[in-house]
Formats: C-alpha cells, sequence, structure tokens
C-alpha cells in the first residue's frame, strides 16, 4: 500500500462528502492510502491575485509544510484546494522575497527549510501517471460500457495553464482518457471548459444559472447521458441548480451530475452505500439502474 | 462617451495602484477584443473586459469602479488565459475589485443572502463570494 498525505478541504468534509469517500475507498482498493494530514485548515479557497496580498499564502504554506514531513506529494481533489495550493506552492518556491515575507507570519515552521520538492498532485493524477489509465482498465471490475458521460474541464483545475502547469486548456483530455479507461463514452461538447459561474451564485445568482444551463445544454446536444466533474461548487452550479432550470425552462430535461470518484467507485463495484449518489439532486440511480450498472 | 485626455489621469493614483498590484502591462493591449470573446460573463457585464482594458489605458477609473462588471467576473482566468500579448487581464479586475473594497465598496451584502444558498452552496463558494465584502471595523 503506498501511502500519501491528502487534503481533503472543507468542502469535501462537509457539503462535498461523496466526492471525498469514494475517494478514499477506491483509492485503498488501488492500493493507495489517502492520509488526511493533521489539523489542517482552509486552504484559503481563492488564490491571491493581488499582488500586494500576502497573508492569504500563510495558510497554504502551512499545509504545504505539513504534508512535507510525511513525503514529497500532496494529494488534493477539490478544484479549487488544487488550485490554491499548487500556485502557492509555484510562488512560493519561485519567488524568494515572497516567501521571506510569508515565513515572516509563521511560527515554528518559518525556522525549517522551505519545503520545495513538495509537489501538489491531483487525485486524477496519480490514477493517469502513477496506474496508467491502461492498467485502471485491467483493474476495474466492472465496464461502464454504454454510458455517455460528457467530462466537464472545470476552470480552477486547468487554468491558468502557467501556473497549474497541468493540462492544456484548450484542448484537454484527461478526463475524456479517465471515461475511456473505465470503459464508458466520453462526449465532448463546446463548452466543456466554460466556466459554470461559481461563486457569483452568492451574488448574481440569475448570470450564474444562465452560464451553467448552457453547459448542460451543450453537452445534452451532442447526446450526453451524464456530466463529469470534480470540482464542488461545479456540482453545486450544475447539479443542485437544476432545481431551478426545470422551473426556468419547461424543455430542461434534468441531467446527472457525477463527481469522478463516483464514477471510479461504481467501476471498482463499490457497494452502493459509499458512492453518495443521495447527495446528488438529479439522481443518477434510473440510469444506471436501466444500464445495469447498480 | 466623451473623454478627456490630461496628464493627471493618465498617472492617477488609481492608475499606479493598478499597475502595482496586478504586476500587468496594461499600454500593451492591442484591443483585439479576445479576452471579451472568452469570457463566460460579457454578456451580462456593462463594460467587458477590453473596454476595461481600455478605459484603464485612459485613466477612467471611476467609471470601472462603480462598473457592475467587476462583480461579476468570476475569476475563470480565460481572459489572461487566451490574452495573444499574456496580459493577464483577470489580474486587472482583481486590482480594481480590491481598490473598491479597501475604500470600503462592498458589493455583497451579506445580511441579504438567503438561507437555502447558505445551506446548500459550498464553502469555496461562500468564501470567494465574500471576498466582494470588506469589513472595515
Ligand atoms: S478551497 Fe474549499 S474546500 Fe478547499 S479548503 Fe478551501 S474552502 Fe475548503
Ligand atoms: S467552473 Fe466554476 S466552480 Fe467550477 S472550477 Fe470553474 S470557477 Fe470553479
Ligand atoms: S485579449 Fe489582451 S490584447 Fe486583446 S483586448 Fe484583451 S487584453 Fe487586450
Ligand atoms: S476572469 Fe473574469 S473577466 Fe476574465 S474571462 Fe473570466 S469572468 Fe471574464
Amino acid at each position: 500500500m503506498v501511502s500519501y498525505p491528502y487534503f481533503p478541504g472543507c468542502a469535501l468534509s462537509t457539503k462535498a462528502k461523496a466526492l471525498d469517500i469514494c475517494a478514499r475507498e477506491a483509492m485503498k482498493s488501488l492500493g493507495y492510502d489517502l492520509k488526511e494530514i493533521d489539523d489542517w485548515t482552509c486552504c484559503g479557497a481563492v488564490f491571491p491575485l493581488a499582488e500586494d496580498e500576502h497573508i492569504r499564502l500563510v495558510s497554504p504554506a502551512r499545509t504545504i509544510f505539513k504534508a512535507s514531513k510525511i513525503s514529497d506529494k500532496l494529494v488534493t481533489l477539490c478544484s479549487a484546494c488544487f488550485n490554491v495550493l499548487r500556485r502557492s506552492q509555484k510562488v512560493l518556491k519561485e519567488n524568494l522575497e515572497k516567501r521571506q515575507r510569508v515565513q515572516n507570519y509563521m511560527e515554528e515552521e518559518a525556522v525549517e527549510n522551505y519545503p520545495e520538492n513538495l509537489r501538489v498532485i491531483h487525485l486524477i493524477e496519480i490514477l493517469k501517471d502513477e496506474i496508467g489509465f491502461e492498467n485502471l482498465t485491467q483493474k476495474i471490475k466492472k465496464s461502464l460500457k454504454g454510458l455517455k458521460i460528457a467530462p466537464f474541464y472545470d476552470c480552477l483545475t486547468f487554468r491558468p495553464p502557467k501556473e497549474m502547469e497541468f493540462e492544456d486548456p484548450e484542448n484537454p483530455r484527461i478526463y475524456s482518457n479517465f471515461v475511456t479507461a473505465l470503459g464508458g463514452e466520453a462526449i465532448d461538447f463546446s463548452y466543456r471548459s466554460e466556466c459554470c459561474g461559481a461563486h457569483i451564485s452568492v451574488s448574481n445568482p440569475e448570470v450564474s444559472l444562465e452560464c451553467s444551463m448552457r453547459i448542460l445544454d451543450s453537452a445534452r446536444r451532442v447526446g450526453a447521458e451524464a456530466l463529469l466533474t470534480s470540482c464542488p461548487l461545479c456540482h453545486y452550479n450544475l447539479d443542485a441548480r437544476q432545481k431551478e432550470m426545470v422551473e426556468k425552462r419547461i424543455d430542461f430535461k434534468p441531467m446527472p451530475v457525477f463527481y469522478l470518484t463516483q464514477l471510479l467507485g461504481i467501476a471498482l463495484e463499490l457497494p452502493e452505500n459509499l458512492l453518495g449518489f443521495e447527495k446528488n439532486y438529479v439522481s443518477p440511480l434510473p440510469l444506471l439502474k436501466e444500464r445495469g450498472l447498480l | 462617451m466623451k473623454i478627456v485626455l490630461n496628464r493627471e489621469k493618465l498617472n492617477s493614483f488609481y492608475v499606479q495602484t493598478i499597475k502595482d498590484i496586478s504586476l500587468q502591462k496594461i499600454m500593451s493591449c492591442y484591443q483585439c477584443g479576445k479576452c471579451t470573446a472568452g469570457c463566460p460573463v460579457a454578456d451580462f457585464m456593462d463594460v467587458v473586459p477590453n473596454e476595461m482594458m481600455r478605459l484603464v489605458m485612459l485613466g477612467e477609473i471611476e467609471k470601472l469602479l462603480s462598473s457592475k462588471a467587476i462583480w461579476l467576473c468570476t475569476s475563470c482566468f480565460q481572459c489572461g488565459t487566451r490574452c495573444p500579448k499574456g496580459i493577464e487581464v483577470h489580474r486587472v479586475f482583481e486590482a480594481l475589485r480590491s481598490i473598491a473594497l479597501r475604500e470600503g465598496k462592498n458589493y455583497t451584502d451579506i445580511e441579504k443572502l438567503s438561507e437555502d444558498v447558505l445551506d446548500e452552496i459550498p464553502q469555496q463558494g461562500i468564501i470567494a463570494g465574500f471576498r466582494k465584502f470588506e469589513s472595515l471595523e
């Protein structure tokens, strides 16, 4: 069993539990122990874009220090945590002046050398680079054959590309390859990397509703039966808010939105109570039962 | 729209602050409009991203600080990813928001948020949304 420090983040510990539980269980059955780091705090949720906001880097820096005591990798899953931690590590690694300022705000950690070698990774990178999608196909117990899944490439995992150094956001393939590895049919659609409206659901919910509706419409037009995401906020906008879409437009047909770990869990035949479907607003159960996947 | 150009405006404290906290070369924007073309919320903005860049160049900062557009921006980083001149337009938006917030001009009114939204939306959304609110006390 390989063991990595794991940062679940606030959303995955509460409102997006489904994403977290299947992640731990599925990875366990693939030989990876995700060890939650002790006493973690919120990563800050937003990477500070203003050059003079140093204090917001303190929380990610603490997490990076903690993880570095256990391993040279830190595993994340929430798109926002991944974005904040990966970009923070890049800036703290490369910008010595900034690093010093941030360390000045810190206590016991500050005396130590900065853990430059720590890499913040997304769980999908373990599947792709360590296990390998081809091997994953060998390891799954049930193929998602015939399931037409449209992978949604959220903003925060892929952009800004120079800071995230993840995959080309203009032509991302990683989730399509993941779906294919599980035996499903990956559907590309034109709005696959458009923002769902993100946090403006707090201040301008009608605008983010439009953004999210465009994404779902675009996926449906090319034959998708369900969407895939790894971001709890996208999941809220694209799944929970379908309640309002149905009220707004009589021709709107609901579509289930899976977390990436839920699909992995189905393919690995995790028990249904670990898949967290009760947290999906649009239940995927009818679709899965129809295909004999549950 | 009538715009009067003068040196004070072009080198104002606001313009300097935007340059300092965004670190972007505002003057290199050649108005191709690619940032706006990719912006998911441009349809809803009163000042679209390339217009915003132009107004910063011309020193018309007050117009931007009172716009709705700076608050509609979701920080999706699409504009900055696509700009052929390598300008991180999203950082210019953030600089404008930061100036407004540091002057105490809040956008999010916490008291008006519904319980339903707060119950359901993940924390990252609430925190990001609340960054449009600066308590000065
Ligand atoms: S980004 Fe979110 S889920 Fe991640 S730690 Fe921060 S608030 Fe929490
Ligand atoms: S689509 Fe929206 S919620 Fe999802 S990562 Fe982008 S900004 Fe976040
Ligand atoms: S994409 Fe860049 S160069 Fe083009 S208008 Fe926008 S900021 Fe200016
Ligand atoms: S970061 Fe803001 S301005 Fe830029 S494309 Fe996204 S929403 Fe539009």
